[in-house]
């Protein structure tokens, strides 16, 4: 469905993606996992085309979309859908009119089936009866239900998920892993989802991806991930950064 | 002396640049106007925000500015023994740089720097690529609306900003210090015309799309954080008034031209 070749991008003269070679297939769960600042939410907005890239190639379904400008890339976005990983909220909007907003403003559907479509979206993520508080009203997780509800309203083909359970407590990073398992078997839709938390990513993925300095250092299952004895794969899913616990003792 | 050189040289290529972008910002809003249809929920919104909501201080800015204007004069032309004379220069003044003029100031004061605020939280609050994601097209979503409004909002808050001065003025002259209104209004008729209007509305025209673009363009380039959107702000409100009294020296000039 997607397919990434040799992407290099750098921001500020710092080089971030160093040849990405990236496939991601119709129907599948990828998790990109990497260290912070490594270049995993740039992938998202490069494979959304939010971001230019400095050179390589972005195919989405056998079309090469590098260089496609913004009103080239709309009627591809509307097969897409994005979870931000502060949620990007529109904080002048009530939580139902954020829902609702692809509907209303892009697709122009009638308010009636706009209420209707809002209240389903709302109960899937268990927010049934929050249209009317505003995004400043809500708790973190809240705030991410919402902006997944807001994304998958319009049933995209391909969902991109940043950081969906940052900041959140183990169960209701629980709970959204749960809603991004359902969503995608119910829908059959393609997910991509970057995460440092390997519990979300062991629980979600069919594949996961780790992102190391600037490529892609290995695409595997998870439990083909958790069998590597590679250092780098290693430390990296088992946490350990090799810095000294205190100072003057080895780590 | 070299650090200076390198300064200025920094300076003039920001301002190329800046200039530069300006006129991309420019071409993107009117290429969106042909393209895309107009959302018109949008710009009603936005000119209820840009121009209702900002006559109260169109209409306080103007009526003092007449009423202050037509006291200093009169305050020299009684001792001159022309105090009749006072109304057309209060009226030409008004019409033809005090209003556009000083209520291009006060919006760029309160409009300007507001849209440029709300535009860059929503670019640092990732709203904008939010808009975006969700296959809408942010210029014409936010940009065309706030630019139309203000453009088209200008030269009626402006006529209003004319119109309440000449009134402020009669009302300091006329029943206040006594000038024969008679004369007043003979004389104010007699000297102001259609193209005083005209040279204030068009400059309206010019000013409202001055500030629209200025707001516009530091709202969707601020830098990080808080101190990002306060610096938008700030930075749309002073360049647009910087901008829309040196290019009023110009306007005055090729304006009169054009119109006597």
């Amino acid at each position: 469905m997607i397919r990434l070749k040799n992407l290099h991008k750098s921001i500020k003269r710092q080089k971030i993606l160093r040849g990405i070679d990236l496939t991601i297939e119709q129907g599948e769960k990828l998790v990109v996992i990497g260290r912070s600042g490594g270049g995993k939410s740039v992938l998202l907005k490069i494979i959304l085309g939010l971001m230019q890239i400095d050179s390589g190639e972005v195919w989405y379904e056998n079309t090469n979309v590098t260089g496609f400008k913004e009103q080239e890339l709309v009627p591809l976005r509307r097969e897409m859908g994005m979870v931000f990983q502060n949620g990007a909220l529109f904080d002048s909007m009530t939580v139902g009119e954020n829902v609702g907003f692809s509907l209303t403003e892009r697709d122009r559907l009638p308010a009636e089936e706009v209420k209707l479509r809002v209240t389903d979206a709302l109960a899937m993520v268990g927010l049934q009866g929050q249209e009317r508080k505003m995004p400043s009203e809500l708790s973190g997780g809240m705030r991410k239900r919402v902006a997944l509800a807001r994304a998958a309203i319009s049933k995209p083909k391909l969902m991109l998920f940043d950081e969906p359970t940052a900041g959140l407590d183990p169960m209701m990073s629980d709970s959204i892993n749960k809603l991004i398992i359902r969503l995608c078997q119910e829908r059959q839709m393609t997910a991509v989802v970057v995460t440092h938390d390997m519990v979300s990513a062991y629980e979600i993925a069919d594949k996961i991806a780790l992102l190391h300095e600037g490529k892609i250092y290995c695409q595997m299952t998870p439990k083909e991930l958790q069998a590597q004895t590679d250092p780098i794969i290693h430390d990296f899913i088992h946490g350990i950064s090799g810095e000294p616990a205190l100072a003057g003792k080895p780590a | 002396m070299k650090n200076l050189a390198a300064k200025t040289g920094a300076l003039t290529l920001s301002l190329f640049r800046s200039t530069g972008e300006l006129c991309f910002l420019l071409k993107d809003i009117l290429q969106t106007l042909c393209t895309y249809p107009l959302r018109c929920r949008q710009l009603l919104r936005q000119i209820l925000a840009v121009g209702i909501r900002s006559q109260t201080i169109v209409l306080i800015t103007g009526a003092f500015t007449g009423a202050v204007f037509t006291a200093q004069i009169l305050f020299k032309f009684r001792d001159l023994g022309m105090a009749s004379a006072t109304g057309p220069v209060a009226a030409v003044a008004m019409l033809r740089e005090l209003g556009p003029v000083l209520c291009a100031l006060m919006i760029a004061g309160r409009v300007g720097s507001a849209m440029a605020a709300e535009l860059s939280a929503m670019k640092l609050g990732e709203q904008i690529d939010a808009l975006r994601a969700l296959a809408i097209y942010p210029t014409q979503y936010l940009v065309v609306p706030r630019f139309l409004a203000l453009v088209l909002s200008m030269p009626l808050l402006v006529a209003l900003s004319m119109m309440i001065g000449i009134a402020a003025g009669y009302v300091v002259a006329v029943p206040i210090m006594g000038v024969d209104e008679t004369y007043y209004i003979h004389n104010t008729k007699q000297w102001t015309g259609l193209e005083d209007v005209g040279i204030g509305l068009i400059k309206a025209f010019f000013f409202g799309t001055i500030i629209a673009l200025v707001s516009i363009y530091k709202g969707l380039n601020a830098k990080q954080g808080a101190e990002g959107v306060g610096q938008a702000a700030t930075d749309a409100m002073v360049h647009s008034s910087i901008i829309v009294l040196i290019s009023n020296f110009f306007f005055s000039f090729i304006l009169n031209a054009l119109f006597n």
